[in-house]
Parts: structure tokens; sequence; C-alpha cells
């Protein structure tokens, strides 16, 4: 069969096997090859940067003693899904054992955000000294809880609770 | 007789051989004749043997030298052989055998044959063989076309000629291509060692940078993975060392993100603090309605009181109502008046 065929095709042929087999062994060894090595190289690269990383921190001078933060001034929690909730908790049962009603009480995100902040948004209704009791439990006490924006507002008829809507905001960090 | 499994195996054995054949010739028909071995090493080394002894033909750097010896190549003494061995060495050697010790003819073939040139040849063979076919080898040279037929020079040569000669050769260790002499071409017959060995024992610089440039990649495997393994032992070494001096410095931000954190919050007023100042400043007629603190600390303040100049006079002093300017004024119920006030930082 490849007798019939012309010298010219013929050399086309034995060409187009030869590119073929070059091809494949290209595929099949050498571009996994340059992949491993790749790899290995890059890693090396990454375990030099540790390295680096590391003595560049051990070459430099310890930090100086600082003064800790009073544990009692922010809530201690894990992360900060934890830290609102507990300061949820802390403003229903400051509430409650004020006579309040929690018409509600939502974590919210601190404004300007940071991480090292939680907010909830609350809405209060009850008696005058009930109301006054609850600011002067939530904000004298520990920790220290701040309300970033909020309104008071007086019962429309004598005798009727008062309505406060506020963000507290409060700041947490990992126990020690 | 063969088995039909045992013909068959041997009809495929012979096909792919018959392809390897075709394809490596076409291959090499492509690149000019002898190009590689030219271009990988330009000394060569002729050994003539002819009737009488042998003639030696040395060309090195363009420069060609001729050496004659009246004894025959198996008579020779050691020093011959010495001096014959420096000039093969490093050389492309090439023994070649002449008439009466070859036979040479010219076979006529269809053009059909080209690509089953040695099968066309060995059905032939019984023909123009002097001796019977199974005492001599044979080879083909390069066929050319004449008339629209293949003409093909056909070298034989005694198998135990070939035999002295290949054992001499390789007990001395001198590698080389025994060749006939057809008409004026060369035809090799045997090579002295594998005849792949020989033709890539020249370019053996070649070979050498090859084995170097395709050891590169698992050289530099071997490499990245023993500097790895010594970096990873000395980096768990160092986060060893440097774990106490990490956590000092983790504790101490986080005790300057905790003040960042609460720096905010005491600038906030308390609200129970301007409640209780409210009470405490305002007249008791006064009625406050509504108190309302802002993010930016401004605080708004609606009140019904019946003299706004006792309220004024009460609220201007505050610390906790800094700026503070009256926004409004109008008519309450029970002779009162609704007063709204804005301080602000």
């Amino acid at each position: 069969m490849i007798a019939q065929l012309s010298p010219f095709t013929r050399k086309l042929l034995a060409l187009t096997i030869l590119f073929l087999l070059l091809a494949g062994v290209i595929n099949l060894l050498v571009v996994p090859l340059v992949g491993l090595v790749h790899d290995n190289v890059a890693h090396l690269a990454d375990v030099r940067f540790e390295r680096l990383r590391l003595e560049t921190i051990e070459a430099r001078p310890n930090p100086p003693p600082g003064d800790p933060v009073p544990q009692e001034l922010y809530i201690h929690a894990a992360d900060a899904r934890a830290a609102a909730a507990q300061l949820s908790s802390l403003i229903t049962a400051a509430a409650q054992g004020n006579g309040l009603t929690v018409e509600q009480s939502t974590e919210s995100l601190p404004d300007p955000p940071n991480p090292r902040l939680v907010a909830a948004q609350i809405r209060l209704s009850g008696p005058e000294a009930g109301m006054m009791r609850f600011l002067n439990a939530l904000e004298g006490g520990k920790p220290l809880v701040r309300l970033a924006q909020w309104t008071l507002a007086a019962p429309d008829a004598p005798g009727g609770p008062m309505q406060l809507d506020a963000e507290a905001v409060a700041a947490w960090g990992p126990a020690r | 007789m063969p088995s039909l499994s045992e013909a068959v195996q041997s009809n495929l054995a012979g096909m792919i051989k018959d392809a390897w054949h075709w394809w490596v010739d076409e291959l090499r028909n492509i690149l000019p004749r002898d190009s590689l071995v030219h271009f990988a090493q330009s000394a060569r080394t002729d050994v003539w043997l002819t009737r009488t002894g042998v003639e030696v033909e040395h060309v090195a750097g363009g420069i060609g030298r001729r050496f004659a010896n009246d004894v025959p190549l198996e008579a020779f003494e050691d020093k011959d052989w010495e001096q014959l061995a420096e000039l093969m060495r490093g050389s492309r050697v090439r023994v070649i055998l002449q008439p009466p010790r070859v036979y040479a003819t010219q076979v006529r073939l269809p053009a059909a044959a080209r690509t089953r040139l040695r099968h066309a040849v060995a059905l032939q063979l019984q023909e123009f063989s002097p001796l019977e076919p199974d005492r001599v080898d044979w080879a083909v040279g390069r066929p050319k076309i004449d008339g629209g037929q293949l003409a093909v020079d056909v070298l034989l040569a005694k198998r135990s000629d070939l035999d002295g000669l290949q054992a001499l050769f390789e007990g001395l260790e001198l590698p080389c291509q025994i060749c006939g002499l057809a008409g004026e071409d060369l035809i090799p017959l045997r090579s002295v060692r594998d005849p792949a060995q020989w033709r890539f024992q020249i370019p053996r610089n070649w070979l050498i940078v090859a084995g170097l440039l395709a050891s590169i990649p698992f050289t530099t495997l071997a490499g990245a993975a023993a500097l790895g393994w010594s970096n990873a032992a000395e980096v768990k070494t160092l986060q060893e060392q440097v774990e106490p001096k990490l956590a000092l410095e983790r504790d101490l931000h986080g005790n300057e993100a905790l003040r960042a954190a609460l720096a905010p919050l005491t600038k906030i007023s308390a609200a129970s603090m301007l409640l209780d100042d409210l009470a405490a400043r305002l007249p008791h007629a006064a009625y406050v309605k509504a108190v309302r603190y802002q993010r930016d600390g401004t605080t708004e303040l609606d009140l019904v009181a019946p003299d706004p100049d006792i309220v004024a006079g009460a609220l201007e002093l505050d610390p906790l109502l800094p700026n503070l300017t009256q926004v409004g004024q109008t008519p309450a119920r029970d002779n009162g008046i609704a007063l709204s006030y804005r301080a602000s930082r």
C-alpha cells in the first residue's frame, strides 16, 4: 500500500509519524515532568520564604511588655458572633430585671465597622423609673456598654410606657 | 510445518520489522547522507584490506595520510596493532573488504519493491549467490531508479570471514564498521558491537551533552526535594523558637486592638448621665417629650415648659449640651410652650 504512494507522500507520512511520536513523548513525559519540577521548585520557594520570615522574626527584639487592657471592660468571647450574642443576652437580662419589655433585640454590625466591636439594635418600653435603672445598670456596669445612638420618647398620655430605641455597642476580646 | 499461530506471529513480526525499516529509511533519506556522523566527528580511518596486505587512510582535521603494510591483517604483530589502534582511536573506522573477499552484483527489481527491498532481494538470493545463502552475509546499497525499475547493488561476503574479522576487532576492543566495496560505493556489512552502538559511539560527546540535559529535570527534582526537606526541618525548629515571641506579639496586638475599639466608646456620653443631668437642671414644670442622641454627638431635645427663658437659663451652661441652640418654639396645650433644642459637639 505504501509503495503506491508518491515519494513526497511517503516522506510526509514518515515525518507525520515522527511528529506524532514526539508529541506523544512531550505530552506523556515532558509535560508531567516539567509540572512536577515546577511544583517542587515552587514548594521549595515557599519553604525558603517561610524560613526567611521566621528568621526575620527571630532576629527582631522582643516587644516591650504592655499594660493589659482590664478584662472587665470587654466581653470575653471566642469570636464576634458569640460576643454579639452575649451583648444581646446582657441587655435582655438588664431590661427584664428592671421591669422593661424587650420589643426588639437584634445583633448588628457596628458603624464604622470594627472587628473588635459588636452592636445590637434594641427597642424597649416600660416605666420611667425602670428605664433609668436599666440605663444606669447597663452603662455603669461591666463590661463597658454605650448607646451609640438612641431616642427616648415620653408617653403621649400620663402613666404610659416610655420607649427607647438604641444601638448598644461593646468591645470584645478573647479571655486571657 | 509451523502452526497457524506461529505463522501469524511471524507474519506480524515481519510486518512490524518492515514498517520500522521503511520509516527509518525514509527519515534517513530526508537527511543529507551521513550528516549526523560527519557533524559529530570529522576524523575518519579507512582500513583497506587488499590482496597483499593492509592500506590505511586516515583523515583528521582536513589532513589525510596514507599508510601501507604488506602483512595481512590476520598476521599483524603487536607493534602493528598498536600503530593501527592509535590511528583508529577517536575516529570513525571502516574496515573495507574488496573482491575477492566480497562479491558485488546488481539486481533489478520492480519499483513497487522499494518498501520491501530486503525481502525482494532475499527471494532472489539463491539465484546469484556464489555460495549457499546460509553461508553468506549480504547487504544492499541505496536503490537507484533506472528505466522504471530499481537497480540495487547487493554485496555478499563469507559469513566465516566476517565472523573472524569481527572477533579480531572485538578482541582488541576496536569498534569499527566492516564494509564492502560495490563499484564505487561502500556498503556496510557488519558492525563490531551493535550497529546502533557503533553509530552512536562516534558522537559520544553529544550523547554526554544530551544525557546531561536530560538529567536536568531529575537533578532539579532531587535538589529541590533535598533542599525542601532541609529547609522544612529548619522551619520546624524556628517555629518552636519564635512561638513564644509570636504569642507575646499577638497578645500586644490584641491589647492594642482592644484599646482602639474601647477608645470611641469612652468618648460617648452615657445616656443615663445626660438624663440624670436634665432631670436635675430643668424646672419641675418642664416636661421632656423626647431626647435624641445621634452618632455624630448631636443631641436633640423636645420639651414643654411654661417659660422658655427659665429653660434656656437652666440648660445653656450644661457641659453635656455644648453649643446649645433653640431650634423651635410653638404654643402647646395647657398654656405651655413646646421647645426644641439642639446641642452639637
